[in-house]
């Protein structure tokens, strides 16, 4: 029988009992995952290198004497792995306790970030608000970072180094990193400066994959007051042609912000600073509502629909007329929906007869 | 001498290998510090993001970031010092006007107080009775004890090629390469029973073996020369009286596990070795057993000492290569393992100082000789740092098998005057306290590695047990 070569590298292991198939350079937690275990992580970004930092997601493989963290451990021929003993239990438990017993709070705003809840909800899950451990603080926030998008509140700091390596990783902007050790440890940039002193493009990567909410989205959280449910809405950023998914946040009405959906196809949860932040128009008090006109006395007049479309349709014909279909020039807004977008483009070239058609965002 | 500029700097050190912190050591010691223009200039050279370095260099307890911080005094605050007037000495140093740092143990226990300042360490009881000088010289073994790395220390001159050659030296290096085949050498440690002397006791020839069968080239020696455990300060005496056994060692582990390339990785605090070692590593290569062509043969392997610039996690086999490399010197995850994914992600082997020492006396002496130093059934020897309230702190050769209390009463003298031993701490600060009963243990490899896992290289007799953590 021929094998493919996937078929070829298939082995298999015991996973809670049942034998179960891996491919070899799959680590345990990614075989795990695939079977629907809930294996509980915080330094852990499906999207980065694994790092083996945070201990959580630790497992019991029979004939190792420690538990091993199995978000970096090969998955191995034979091997026999429990992914939840009472030991294993206890162990995670004792974790966020020491974590939490390092941070001013542990309840966060969800909009503070995509991932902000991931330790609150594994607290919980693991009822370790116990007070049990008392001591030594890291991380420092950096109140005098007055940029407008991203709070440093490293006092909830658990040096994960999601924030790290998504820039570097994902981004390829090393804008931070880590300075110090122990419990002087800190998330820096180049000599400790500001955000916008540093090669920080404020993607807000960093933002959305901190499990802990150390790193805020300043925007959104002007609306942590706002009363009502956050709801999200499924949508594409129409800044430019990549077609990045994200979800609009709203309260009734009210956008309060945006995240990066991590499933979208074309961005994985990436984001540029415009599709991350750039969203303020929408609701700015000086957005016109009604079409405007130019007046005799060269001011803008407010008007109705029909004036200012005869008005347009006028000068557009006047200008065709004269000096022919080339003479006119059609830019989109990336500010527009989708479908403006479109259906300006049809009506340049069908109305117009021309190809002289773009859109802001290319520029 | 004019002072040499950044570029001059550069080029000493760009196309050597690890580059990155001998360049920063020599910008540390023009400028008395890393300024920000020191670290943007080597970043853009190295191509290495500012931000990485400069969390890189804030990594590391040495490096001074203020003008003037590198002379700044360092007094070590380590579990025994305390106890021995640490504070006073820094209280002292702080009436005079200067503005001393406390640092975790810079391995010389057996002297409390050390301060270091720039390269100059002294050590003193107060900052009147600080001076300067050697590392004291093990005590001379017992009669009727035979030592395997402490066999040759005493004698004058053995830190100099001449003299360690009169003393049999590099004998065994010339019976690897001229007698025995890789194989042989490593059938050879195999038979000694030598395990690691750096903490975790993996077996020296599997080790080595293990480097020699994986693929990629080229293959490196490490000699882990950390040594940063609080109370641990064998390594150094070792280097400073014995640098060619470690180099002989290096050279014959090379020559097993089929490396070219070889490094020793040194803490900051010990800068004395560092003269020592670049003289010897120079003298052997002038003397071709180092370098190419080794006695003649085609065996090429060559040795580079890097300095480490303050961090006991450096001491760790995986943060020490990422440390060299250049990179935040957190510790990897394994597997893989430096034996396939080391240096570079090439092959490597990571030995402690001890463990090459010994080698060098077994290729010489056979693996028999080395299995009967121990006592009863026991194999081999291991090197104890003894300090705190003992009568003769220092290092010693004790054969496996020895009782502690044998190694406390009749070879160290005692407890200091006045004292009764209440309790010991074993392998440093990791290794927990012995008191009571417990302190009637023989000191084996099978105790080192299940009654106290991490180690077992240090006993501080302390006659007053203070709660202490390991800072
Ligand atoms: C936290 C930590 C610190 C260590 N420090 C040292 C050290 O200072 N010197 C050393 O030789 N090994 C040290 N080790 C052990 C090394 O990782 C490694 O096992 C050793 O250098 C291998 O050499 P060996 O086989 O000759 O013992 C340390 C290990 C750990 C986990
Ligand atoms: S906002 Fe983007 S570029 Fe700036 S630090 Fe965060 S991940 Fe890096
Ligand atoms: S700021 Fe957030 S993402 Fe970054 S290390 Fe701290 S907890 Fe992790
Ligand atoms: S998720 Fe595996 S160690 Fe953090
Ligand atoms: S030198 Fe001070 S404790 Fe080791």
């Amino acid at each position: 029988m021929i094998m493919t070569a996937a078929e070829a590298q298939t082995h298999c292991m015991t996973l809670d009992g049942v034998e179960v198939q891996f491919v070899e350079g799959e680590t345990i937690y990614d075989v795990a995952r695939r079977y629907h275990k809930d294996i509980p992580t915080l330094c852990y970004d499906e999207r980065l290198e694994p790092f083996g930092g945070c201990r959580m997601c630790v497992v019991q493989v029979e004939g190792m004497r420690s538990p091993v963290a199995s978000c970096t451990m090969p998955a191995a021929p034979d091997m026999v792995v429990q992914t939840q003993t009472h030991e294993i239990d206890s162990h995670r438990k004792t974790l966020l306790e020491l974590l939490i017993s390092e941070n001013r709070e542990v309840d966060v705003d969800p909009l503070r970030g995509y991932a902000s809840q991931e330790l609150a909800t594994l607290v919980d899950a693991y009822d370790a608000r116990t007070g049990r451990f008392e001591g030594g603080q890291s991380g420092a926030t950096r109140d005098d970072d007055d940029n407008p998008f991203i709070l440093r509140d490293y006092d909830l700091c658990i040096s994960c180094y999601r924030c790290v390596r998504v820039c570097a990783e994902h981004e390829g902007d090393y804008a931070i990193s880590i300075m110090n050790r122990g419990f002087a440890t800190q998330i820096t940039t180049e000599f400790n400066g500001l955000l916008k002193d540093s090669s920080c493009t404020f993607c807000g990567q960093c933002v959305q994959t901190c499990p802990t909410g150390a790193l805020g989205d300043k925007k959104a959280m002007r609306h942590t007051d706002t009363p009502g449910e956050i709801e999200k809405t499924r949508t594409i950023c129409p800044y430019c042609g990549v077609g990045c998914a994200v979800d609009l946040m709203t309260k009734g009405e009210t956008i309060v912000g945006l995240q990066p959906a991590m499933d979208g196809p074309a961005n994985e949860g990436a984001l540029c600073v415009k599709g991350q932040f750039a969203y303020d128009f929408i609701q700015h008090p000086d957005r016109l509502k009604a079409p405007m006109v130019r007046g005799d006395d060269g001011e803008l007049h407010e008007t109705d629909w029909d004036t200012a479309l005869d008005r347009a349709a006028d000068g557009l014909k006047r200008v065709l007329e004269q000096h022919g279909r080339h003479s006119v020039y059609g830019v989109a807004s990336g500010r527009a929906p989708c479908e403006a977008a479109y259906s300006m483009q049809k009506f340049i070239r069908a109305g117009f007869g021309t190809n002289y058609i773009d859109n802001c965002s290319r520029a | 001498m004019t002072t040499p500029s950044n570029q001059d700097l550069l080029e000493r050190w760009v196309d050597q290998p690890a580059p990155l912190l001998p360049l920063l050591h020599a910008l540390h010691e023009r400028d008395g510090h890393l300024s920000e223009d020191a670290l943007r200039f080597v970043g853009t050279a190295l191509r290495i993001p500012i931000a990485d370095l400069y969390g890189t260099v804030t990594f590391y307890h040495h490096f001074s970031r203020e003008p003037g911080g590198r002379d700044r005094p360092r007094v070590c605050t380590g579990p025994v010092c305390s106890g021995r007037g640490a504070h006073r000495v820094i209280e002292e140093l702080e009436a005079a006007g200067a503005s001393p740092q406390s640092m975790p143990c810079p391995g010389r226990c057996d002297q409390p107080v050390p301060v270091l300042r720039g390269d100059a360490v002294q050590t003193g009881a107060s900052m009147e009775a600080l001076t300067g000088g050697p590392a004291p010289l093990p005590p001379p073994a017992l009669p009727g004890v035979t030592e395997c790395v402490f066999a040759g220390i005493r004698e004058p001159d053995r830190a100099r090629l001449a003299g360690y050659r009169e003393g049999g030296g590099y004998a065994g290096l010339e019976r690897a390469v001229r007698d025995l085949d890789p194989g042989g050498v490593l059938d050879l440690i195999d038979d000694s029973g030598l395990a690691g002397r750096g903490g975790a006791g993996f077996p020296t020839g599997r080790k080595w073996r293990a480097v020699r069968e994986a693929t990629g080239d080229p293959k490196t020696v490490v000699c882990n020369a950390d040594e940063g455990e609080p109370g641990c300060f064998k390594d150094r005496v070792l280097m400073d009286y014995d640098p060619h056994a470690v180099l002989e060692g290096m050279a014959i582990a090379a020559y097993a596990a089929g490396a070219s390339r070889g490094f020793i990785y040194l803490r900051y605090e010990y800068p004395d070795t560092l003269g020592v070692l670049e003289r010897a590593i120079a003298e052997a290569t002038e003397e071709g057993l180092l370098g190419d062509s080794i006695l003649g043969t085609d065996f090429t392997f060559q040795v580079w000492v890097r300095r480490g610039a303050g961090a006991y996690i450096c001491g760790e086999e995986t943060s020490l290569l990422n440390s060299l490399e250049g990179k935040h010197p957190f510790p990897r995850n394994r597997p893989p393992f430096p034996v396939t994914h080391g240096y570079e992600d090439l092959p490597t082997v990571v030995n402690n100082v001890e463990t090459l020492a010994a080698a060098s006396h077994i290729l010489a002496n056979g693996a028999e000789w080395y299995r009967g130093l121990g006592m009863g059934d026991h194999a081999g020897t291991k090197l104890i740092s003894l300090s705190g309230d003992i009568q003769r702190p220092g290092n010693y050769e004790v054969p496996f098998g020895l009782p502690l209390q044998t190694l406390l009463t009749e070879w160290a003298g005692g407890p200091a005057d006045g004292r009764t031993v209440q309790a010991v701490t074993m392998a440093g600060l990791s290794g927990g306290f012995l008191a009571g009963d417990d302190l009637d243990v023989i000191l084996r490899s099978r105790v080192v590695r299940e009654v106290f896992p991490v180690s077992y290289r240090h006993a501080t007799a302390d006659g007053t047990l203070g709660g202490r953590c390991r800072a």
